[in-house]
């Protein structure tokens, strides 16, 4: 609840930023229908759908004039809600793929690379890949220590 | 300001409640010099108990500081009970040792700060 909420809060916030920029504009209001389709068919259990609309929306072209490390986050959003998708659908295999390609985009300290290293270790156990399950954990458990500490710090600094 | 506002409100509360307790109990009405110093030590308590609930109330960050100590306990939950159903996998339990030790370290830093009704701490 919390993750849909900031990738739409994200959405909506790259939204006037691009304003001015039509092809900007219109990938992610593309993104955030996409987002908001896939929330209404995962509510009522359609996971194909769900799955449909994320993919066709991950294959749009992004415009040269979107920021790539926003273009980044949206795209592993995706991936990760994908891998969910696929998870739910008892296909740890594809799960795993969706995981993997949101990763490959890219891997930073925040909770969309965090959230893919979950979704690659819940494939990982699904698939009795124990010993790689729990090294996915780990990185995961270490971004969100990365986060807290940053938080924490920001916190602290007036 | 705060403080201000703290001490005069524990300043008029002792009072009355000093007043009461005159009346009430005349036989042991303490001496000028002792009934300051009690007021006094009960403005204090009363000041660190609101400074307290003070700064706890206006800490935004709490939602996310949660949430964030909450998943990196959950995880190490995780990974130590990979580490036990694979007794075997010495790697396996080194991971669920360091990943107690940071839930443990994320839980006392969290605790520092805000009050989680849901943390999911190490104890857990």
């Amino acid at each position: 609840m919390h993750r849909c909420l900031s990738i739409l809060l994200l959405l909506a916030l790259l939204a006037p930023a691009c304003s001015r920029r039509d092809g900007s504009s219109r990938w992610i209001s593309q993104a955030r229908e996409a987002n908001l389709e896939a929330d209404r068919a995962i509510r009522r259990g359609d996971g194909e759908s769900a799955r449909k609309a994320l993919v066709a929306s991950l294959e749009q072209p992004v415009p040269d004039t979107v920021n790539p490390r926003d273009s980044r986050m949206v795209k592993q959003d995706m991936c990760f809600r994908l891998s969910l998708v696929e998870m739910e659908a008892k296909q740890p295999e594809k799960a795993l793929e969706w995981a993997k390609k949101g990763l490959s985009l890219g891997r930073q300290q925040d909770l969309f690379t965090a959230n893919l290293y979950v979704a690659m270790g819940g494939a990982h156990e699904a698939l009795g890949l124990e010993v790689q399950a729990a090294e996915a954990y780990h990185q995961a458990l270490k971004i969100n220590e990365t986060l807290l500490n940053q938080t924490l710090e920001n916190e602290e600094t007036p | 300001m705060k403080r201000i506002l703290a001490v005069s409100i524990c300043l008029a509360c002792t009072g009355c409640a000093a007043q009461k307790a005159v009346q009430t109990e005349p036989a042991h009405v303490p001496e000028p010099a002792a009934r300051i110093t009690l007021l006094e030590k009960d403005i204090q308590q009363f000041e660190a108990e609101l400074e307290q609930d003070l700064q706890v109330a206006a800490k935004p960050e709490c939602p996310r500081v949660c949430e964030l100590g909450g998943n990196i306990c959950k995880l190490a939950q995780k990974i130590c009970d990979i580490a036990s159903r694979n007794p075997q996998h010495q790697n396996l339990k080194d991971r669920c040792k360091d990943a107690r030790l940071r839930c443990k370290t994320a839980h006392q830093k969290v605790s520092e700060h805000c009050e989680c009704h849901d943390f999911y701490g190490p104890g857990s």
